[in-house]
């Protein structure tokens, strides 16, 4: 009898220590994304559209968008430590610039050990400057590391 | 005529076969019910939990103790007290891309302690071995707990490399843990003992936020069932043992 429990007392634990923990397998990144939709071609849309460019005064980089086609998109997060962001969208082409600004609430998220912490975005305004914009839509106001959110972006 | 006997012959042992049967069951109308004795308090025992001693090799992360206290009744029921304390500690660094020139990791740091307590009963389905123990038991645990995660620091595209603000939360959390497990007397009034358990949380101990690493005495804060297993060792203070 006392054999059996000391066996059995072996076999859990080295079940028990076998259980450790691995990577991080889950998407960390929680990230806005936008379209460019040109609604007719043939305007005036067509001397800026192939040289847009999209960025903030804190970003490190810019997002060129050269060669830009129909439904073309990109990607950024908000500001995790602050509630408005504000990211302008500026053409080679010509001098005229449009500034998005995005006000929102954050909230940090533990994902989990192996993952860590993400930062989770619910947008509650976007309002637009429309030089070279015809209109916006934001049509996913929800940005988490699970789903993106989404604004699409028109011009004529 | 063979026919005949053969037939009277059957009759007669199905009729014997059944009122030896009938008289079987009239005998035991007659027997006498077992009389139950009065718990009588037979020894009070302590012990310590020494599987989680394995965590200074195998997770270094987490430091957790636990001792236990029951009061022995007949050696059939057995009121138990369990308590213990937890506290993890660990920083991490998670690798989020890789190019040929830079590599962008996430890090934070993660402190958790708290202390628990359970309390309920065990019960010895053993008879023919009384000083020994194989049973079932059932305990209601209670877990207060804090944890904090500081140098948060996020490596993004746009952003470069943010540190977002210290995170700390405290937390109750409860639960209702079954176990079935034996204990051995190894030596005279030392006991060695295992318990595989069942823990189901009802209450507390849920952000979707920060959701706790490590529930103390429940186990991984994720999930609300938990599968688990014990080793004690203990001593036990005899009372009223028989000879």
């Amino acid at each position: 009898m006392k054999n059996i429990i000391y066996i059995f007392v072996l076999l859990i634990s080295v079940i028990t220590i076998s259980c450790g923990d691995g990577e991080c397998n889950l998407n960390t990144d929680s990230l806005l994304t936008g379209t460019f939709s040109v609604e007719d071609s043939t305007l005036k849309a067509d001397l800026f559209l192939d040289s847009l460019s999209v960025y903030s005064t804190e970003w490190l980089d810019t997002i060129n968008k050269w060669n830009l086609e129909e439904n073309a998109s990109f990607e950024f997060s908000l500001s995790p430590n602050d509630t408005i962001t504000e990211v302008i969208v500026a053409s080679k082409a010509t001098t005229e610039l449009d500034t998005l600004t995005f006000r929102y609430q954050n909230e940090v998220v533990f994902l989990s050990t192996e993952c860590g912490f993400v930062v989770n975005f619910k947008i509650d305004t976007l309002i637009s400057t429309y030089h070279l914009i015809d209109s916006i839509s934001l049509v996913n106001d929800e940005i988490t590391s699970e789903e993106n959110g989404l604004i699409k972006i028109f011009y004529l | 005529m063979d026919l005949l006997k053969y037939f009277i012959y059957s009759i007669t042992l199905v009729l014997m076969t059944s009122l030896t049967s009938f008289a079987q069951d009239d005998e035991d109308l007659y027997v006498q019910k077992e009389v139950k004795e009065p718990l009588q308090l037979k020894g009070i025992k302590f012990g310590v939990n020494v599987g989680r001693f394995s965590d200074f090799q195998f997770k270094p992360d987490r430091r957790s103790y636990e001792a236990s206290f029951d009061i022995n009744l007949s050696n059939k029921w057995f009121g138990v007290v369990e308590g213990g304390f937890s506290e993890v500690n660990f920083s991490r660094t998670i690798k989020i891309s890789e190019t040929e020139t830079d590599e962008q990791t996430n890090t934070y740091s993660y402190q958790s302690d708290g202390t628990f307590i359970k309390v309920g009963f065990d019960k010895n389905m053993l008879k023919k071995f009384p000083s020994d123990y194989l049973g079932i038991g059932l305990r209601l645990g209670w877990s207060s707990f804090s944890h904090t995660a500081n140098n948060i620091n996020l490596d993004l595209d746009n952003w470069g490399n943010v540190t977002l603000p210290e995170m700390q939360k405290s937390y109750n959390a409860y639960w209702i843990e079954a176990s079935f497990g034996v204990k051995g007397e190894i030596f005279k009034n030392v006991y060695l003992g295992w318990a595989g358990l069942v823990r189901i949380q009802f209450r507390g101990g849920k952000d979707s936020n920060f959701q706790a690493y490590d529930i103390p005495g429940f186990g991984n804060g994720n999930k609300s069932l938990h599968l688990a297993a014990n080793y004690y060792i203990y001593y036990q203070i005899p009372f009223n043992r028989d000879k």
